[in-house]
């Protein structure tokens, strides 16, 4: 490293204009390279380190590179530089046409998890229960009634809907029901008691099976957004068959044996279907870049050519800590069969949690702030305050949600008495995703205020007075003008916030969750693991293979989270860059 | 309007105030000082005649008093912006209010909408009635006032949305009865822009060039059919050619609303407009009459001089 900064030459000459010494400027220059340089460099051996830890490449046979070399690695290299040299957006667009599956295969994989923890049954009830209010409302478009009226309808129905008459929680209903004709009054009366969830849940005796509730919750919405998106770009006829053929896919899946129809009907709906639209779009509507397809296409073919001939030829890959099994069992005393699904499925639980508490509040609070508040001394000094919590360290966090949210600030455990009747308080459960939830909510929630605020300020005044001079109330400057042009900001913002959220582990360390749990959560109120607290658990462990393999393997599947979530946020600021400018 | 004479001294702003409407003078950054009157009496008239001497001499159409402000004083924090206000704007034609930078022509225009209730610094005394109404009564609200008067603004500021719903904004948020698309092609027409967007009117607004988008903001003004059009120097980050076309448009218009227009540009103001009200330094209105009487004979010293071009 270049130090020596006293190097100073005598800058007299003889005649012409001499010359002016810049050793200082070029020195100090090199010094912020090296600065610049010695973190990445430190954090890329770290990750390689890390990285060569959970996949160990030097396991594999040498064929097995030898023949993905051939099969897939030179085709690829050689269609890229083709197209680099010949069509650079029709590169881009390969480029995109691979995006695209590998984004719906992150997809289907976060769905298929979420999936886990949640009963389908218990989604199919509150899904028909939702689909109630959803039905009156465009009911209430299509005639044409006024506001009022469609949200009076909407409010009354969906109420009965998810709750039930409010009143007849003191009828009595009969337990079980017969599936019989005399006995549809019945049935009719408990619905209307119950609400559609409880009564679907404890009441209907043929509950559809997992796929047929994917079939009726995923695939049919897929279906008919897919019908709306096509019938706009192409034909009503066109939007109708597409809509056909997305219902098509979704049942043929019926007829395949190697995994769960579940399964592979979300693995369809959230990879294969948007692929093939891309594709059939790119084909259609741009034929000067439509060549850039072989990338993605080459890619795909190379990669199946190389498992199919590795498998012909009976050469072994790397055995990687890292792998399907992995990231689907449960954690267990044996390093070879341990795996991180509990906390990653915990992790993922968090972030919805997270993402439900925090964005509401944090996009509300910077509104307020931005829109409404005056500008007196008390808004400059929560202004001051938020900036100030943004720093405060985690683990006073971790305190704060341990202290309100799990001993409701030392009045759990008490009995008041109101009314005559006594309720004895009771905080949430200690490491409950709820809580931990809420507690990592607390640390990003000055962080999602900032950057909303940053984005809400970008929104030029002009705008505003366009909107003020039409007579626009305030509200509907900001719903119509303000919220729109300054979503992609906010949203940029709280996904890098969340991004940050799912490394976090001194609050859920204070909030008591677990660090080594063998089922996922299965409700708000169970006790919950995650991925940092997991590989925590794995560094501590006396088994040499705990502490090199599975740990490694652990970190990778958390950088790989946090990498999908940050190309998330990059992902949704160029969509909207793109269509706004 | 094909042969109409672009004279040089056209106040060509291409500043990019992001703010110009908060600021009490908008256009600080305009210049003036090219402003001859000569070039006023003797430049062609739109319609290639020339006996007119650029002056549109309808003042024998104008009506009854719509706007009446009685004592306007206004106040930013503790500057003085516009001093004693007393005029009488007449019901449909052209009002123009011209006088040099900061002379509070812009805060008097935001009066009458109330868009000075948005600064918080501003404070503003007296009265002013719109059609018999004091708008600075207590149970007026802003909001409705602001419905029945239409506003044009310095700089085009469409909404990033599409043509139509750029369009369709004041129908939306004021919950208008009626078709709709009618009304959009309507509006759009009389703002003589519906033969250059009539195929793309789910496009941006913002895809438009900036004379489109300054029609683009009057089409949206006058869609919800308001009582008065204000406009803020609406030509003034515009092209020449662009700024024709709004003249054009602010002719056609005055038949139908009550137009009243801020401009730094005399030749503008004398050419479009049936009154003139010259404001200078000091937010004081010191002449207010029948655009010919002001640009050929006025009354007051300051206002001749300023016209003429000795300051200002």
């Amino acid at each position: 490293m270049a130090t020596d900064t006293n190097t100073n030459t005598n800058t007299e000459t003889a005649s012409g204009f001499g010359e002016v010494s810049r050793i200082r400027g070029v020195v100090f220059r090199y010094v912020l390279l090296v600065a610049t340089l010695s973190g990445l460099v430190s954090l890329g051996m770290l990750l390689t380190n890390v990285a060569v830890d959970a996949i160990r490449p030097f396991s594999a046979d040498p064929g097995w590179y030898a023949t993905y070399l051939v099969a897939f690695l030179c085709p690829s290299v050689l269609v890229g530089l083709f197209l680099y040299s010949n069509n650079r957006d029709a590169l881009a667009v390969g480029v995109e046409g691979l995006f695209v599956p590998i984004a719906g295969l992150f997809g289907a994989g976060t769905l298929l998890l979420l999936f886990e923890a949640i009963a389908f049954y218990v989604w199919f009830a509150w899904i028909a229960a939702i689909a109630v209010p959803a039905l009156v409302y465009a009911g209430c478009r299509a005639l044409d009634l006024s506001t009022r009226t469609r949200t009076i309808a909407v409010l009354v129905i969906g109420w009965i809907a998810l709750l039930g008459v409010p009143v007849s929680r003191f009828v009595a209903v009969p337990d079980t029901l017969p599936l019989t004709i005399e006995s549809i009054p019945s049935h009719v009366l408990t619905l209307l008691v119950l609400g559609i969830p409880e009564y679907i849940q404890f009441h209907v005796l043929t509950i559809p099976n997992r796929y047929l509730t994917y079939l009726f919750t995923l695939a049919l919405p897929a279906a008919l957004y897919m019908g709306h998106r096509v019938r706009h770009k192409e034909s009503w006829r066109f939007g109708l068959l597409t809509s056909a053929l997305v219902i098509i896919a979704a049942l043929s899946v019926v007829f395949q044996i190697v995994l769960p129809p579940g399964t592979v009907l979300i693995l369809v709906l959230a990879a294969a279907v948007p692929t093939a639209y891309y594709v059939v779009m790119t084909i259609r509507h741009r034929p000067d870049v439509r060549i850039g397809l072989l990338f993605p296409a080459v890619i795909v073919v190379g990669a199946l050519l190389g498992r199919a001939l590795v498998w012909l030829l009976g050469m072994d890959g790397p055995t990687a800590w890292i792998d399907m099994a992995f990231l689907t069992s449960t954690p267990s005393g044996m390093p070879k069969t341990t795996g991180i699904n509990p906390a990653l499925v915990g992790s993922l639980l968090l972030m919805v949690v997270v993402i439900a508490s925090s964005f509401p509040l944090g996009v509300g609070a910077a509104v307020y702030l931005e829109e409404y508040a005056p500008d007196t001394w008390y808004t400059r000094f929560i202004q001051l305050n938020i900036s100030n919590l943004a720093g405060v360290p985690s683990v006073v966090y971790g305190l704060l949600g341990l202290g309100l949210f799990i001993n409701l600030g030392g009045f759990s455990g008490q009995t008041v008495s109101i009314a005559g009747t006594t309720v004895t308080l009771s905080g949430l459960p200690a490491g409950s995703l709820l809580a931990g939830g809420l507690a990592i909510s607390l640390l990003i929630l000055p962080i999602v205020i900032i950057s909303s605020q940053e984005a809400i300020r970008s929104v030029p005044d002009s705008l505003r007075q366009a909107s003020f001079g039409m007579g626009a109330t305030q509200w509907q400057t900001i719903k119509n003008v303000v919220l729109p042009r300054s979503i992609p900001g906010i949203l940029t913002g709280t996904i890098l916030a969340i991004g940050r959220a799912v490394g976090e582990t001194a609050p859920l360390i204070m909030v008591l969750a677990a660090d080594f749990k063998v089922t996922p959560p299965t409700s708000l109120f169970d006790k919950t693991s995650a991925l940092p607290l997991q590989v925590y658990n794995w560094a501590f462990l006396p088994d040499e293979a705990f502490r090199h393999g599975v740990l490694a393997a652990g970190v990778v599947t958390m950088i790989v989270v946090l990498l999908s979530i940050n190309s998330i946020a990059i992902v949704v600021r160029n969509k909207y860059e793109t269509e706004q400018q | 309007m094909t042969d109409e004479t672009v004279t040089t001294d056209e106040s060509v702003s291409t500043e990019s105030e992001i703010t110009p409407e908060i600021d009490p003078d908008p256009a600080s950054a305009s210049d003036l000082e090219s402003d001859q009157p000569s070039a006023a009496t003797t430049s062609t008239d739109r319609n290639g005649t020339t006996e007119s001497a650029g002056f549109n001499t309808t003042e024998s159409s104008v009506g009854e008093a719509i706007i009446e402000a009685r004592d306007i004083n206004v106040w930013y924090d503790d500057v003085q912006a516009l001093t004693d206000i007393t005029m009488d704007i007449p019901e449909q034609g052209v009002t123009a209010m011209i006088g040099p930078s900061g002379c509070g022509k812009s805060t008097f225009l935001r009066c009458i909408n109330r868009m000075n209730d948005l600064i918080d610094a501003a404070r503003v005394d007296g009265d002013l009635s719109l059609a018999g109404k004091n708008v600075y009564d207590s149970d007026v609200d802003p909001v409705a006032l602001r419905r029945r008067v239409g506003m044009v603004f310095q700089k085009p500021n469409p909404f990033p949305k599409s043509i139509y719903d750029n369009v369709a904004y004041g129908l939306k948020i004021q919950d208008v009865d009626g078709d709709h698309d009618e009304i959009v092609e309507n509006a759009l027409r009389k703002a003589a822009l519906w033969d250059e967007v009539s195929g793309r009117l789910d496009e941006s607004g913002l895809e438009l060039s900036g004379g489109q988008q300054q029609r683009l903001c009057i089409a949206r003004a006058i869609a919800p059919d308001p009582e008065v059009l204000l406009m803020d120097e609406p030509a003034s980050a515009l092209d020449p050619v662009a700024t024709s076309q709004i003249e054009d448009l602010i002719d056609s218009l005055a038949e139908e609303y009550t137009v009243v227009i801020v401009t730094h540009n005399m030749q503008q103001a004398a050419r479009i407009s049936d009154k003139t009200a010259v404001f200078l330094t000091g937010g004081e209105l010191v002449e207010f009459d029948d655009t010919q009487k002001i640009f050929e004979n006025p009354d007051n010293q300051r206002v001749e001089d300023y016209i003429t071009g000795k300051f200002g």
